[in-house]
């Protein structure tokens, strides 16, 4: 098995994501929210008339687990997924969740 | 190039303080709320902490494990190796799914990349959730397969139309919903950009998808070019982009087609032009329809 974590933008549609991964062959898929800390970035936003210093931007974390031969295909799923958004890379993962893998 | 991911359970009060000590040069650095506790056997006392870090990082793991392990506010630290998924991406050629058969009958034919050459693409809006694409280029026989991959990339469904060659260009006048994924004049950029490279299969999808609940694939051989007549339900943009990767595949040329939506599936009339070795059979109508099936 193989675990693909990947930090997407918040504009991504997630739940036509996770059909596209599941139909894939993905066999789990959580999406969670994740505060990601670029260095040296930050930008300045307002809250209630203040402004702050904002170091970190909000993304998607998505996490699949699949069968170790599926790889290309999700693989594929996220390639698409970066051509739809206009080529650009986001970070992305892959952990091999298999015992012998980790001795 | 391998990657070490590292957890490290702390609390929120702490992570500015964490932050700044991270040694070396990570890759990525996220932090999400959880809920985690641990029991310190010594004392006996529970540790709760609200926060977990996710660091990727090519530094030694053991480094910066051994330097964040000396900190308070550190309640747990593990660390996992790991790759980079994009250089999978590239160097992975996708795999035949499960179904595809292990022999296949049937030379795979190179493509042959051209020069780029004008392309046009027009999208107009019919209704609200209806929407018309004309598109021509040079003729490609890589046309359709363009089309259908960059309509199933938007998660667009194609509800008809057809596609005929006049002279040295094909055109194409397709029906579909809306885009669900980025807007028209995104997609009818990227269609005039794919269909510019002529022959190109660059960024084409290869894989053949097992899409169908149900599927027949006829050969028509009574008109100048033989016709395969494919009625099929499942889903249906996937069905269609699997077909073209077969077509491609085998060196057919989709000179017309015709696409209608049934109920719950399909029914498209593809004319094909022999442009390798593979012939247009019974024999290749029944490998086809095995392929998408996924031999059921």
């Amino acid at each position: 098995m193989i675990k693909i974590e990947a930090f997407l933008p918040t504009s991504v549609q997630i739940t036509e994501f996770e059909e596209q991964l599941f139909a894939a062959g993905a066999l789990t898929v959580a999406a969670t929210e994740i505060r990601v800390f670029n260095k040296g970035e930050a930008k300045t936003e307002t809250y209630r008339g203040v402004e702050r210093v904002v170091h970190h931007s909000t993304q998607t974390k998505i996490e699949a687990v699949a069968p170790d031969e599926l790889l290309p295909n999700i693989s594929n799923v996220f390639n698409k997924l970066s051509e739809v958004l206009g080529g650009s890379d986001f970070p992305a993962f892959v952990t091999n969740l298999n015992p012998a893998a980790h001795s | 190039m391998e990657i070490h991911k590292i957890e490290v359970y702390t609390q929120q009060k702490e992570l500015t303080r964490l932050l700044g000590n991270l040694p070396g040069e990570a890759n990525l650095v996220g932090a999400l709320d959880v809920h985690f506790q641990q029991r310190n056997l010594r004392s006996g006392e529970n540790l709760a902490a609200d926060t977990r870090i996710e660091i990727f990082t090519e530094t030694d793991p053991a480094e910066v494990m051994a330097q964040l392990s000396t900190l308070d506010a550190v309640f747990d630290i593990q660390s996992y190796p790991c790759q980079p998924l994009l250089t999978d991406v590239k160097a992975a050629e996708p795999t035949p799914p499960p179904s595809d058969p292990a022999v296949q009958p049937y030379a795979v034919q190179p493509h042959v990349t051209r020069i780029s050459a004008p392309a046009s693409c027009r999208i107009s809006e019919v209704s609200d959730n209806t929407t018309r694409i004309t598109a021509q280029s040079s003729v490609d026989s890589l046309f359709l397969h363009k089309l259908f991959h960059l309509i199933a990339a938007r998660e667009m469904s194609l509800t008809g139309g057809r596609k005929y060659r006049q002279g040295d260009k094909d055109f194409a006048i397709l029906t579909t919903t809306a885009p669900v994924i980025g807007s028209s004049q995104g997609l009818q950029a990227d269609i005039t950009d794919i269909l510019e490279n002529v022959g190109s299969p660059l960024h084409l999808p290869t894989a053949i998808h097992v899409a169908c609940d149900e599927i027949a694939v006829r050969l028509d051989a009574g008109s100048n070019l033989p016709a395969l007549i494919v009625r099929a339900a499942g889903d249906t943009a996937l069905i269609r982009q699997s077909l073209q990767a077969l077509f491609s595949r085998y060196a057919l040329d989709v000179v017309i087609a015709r696409f209608t939506l049934r109920e719950n599936g399909i029914e498209d009339i593809y004319y094909l032009k022999q442009l390798g070795d593979t012939a247009v059979t019974e024999q290749l109508a029944r490998f086809f329809e095995q392929t998408l099936s996924g031999g059921k």
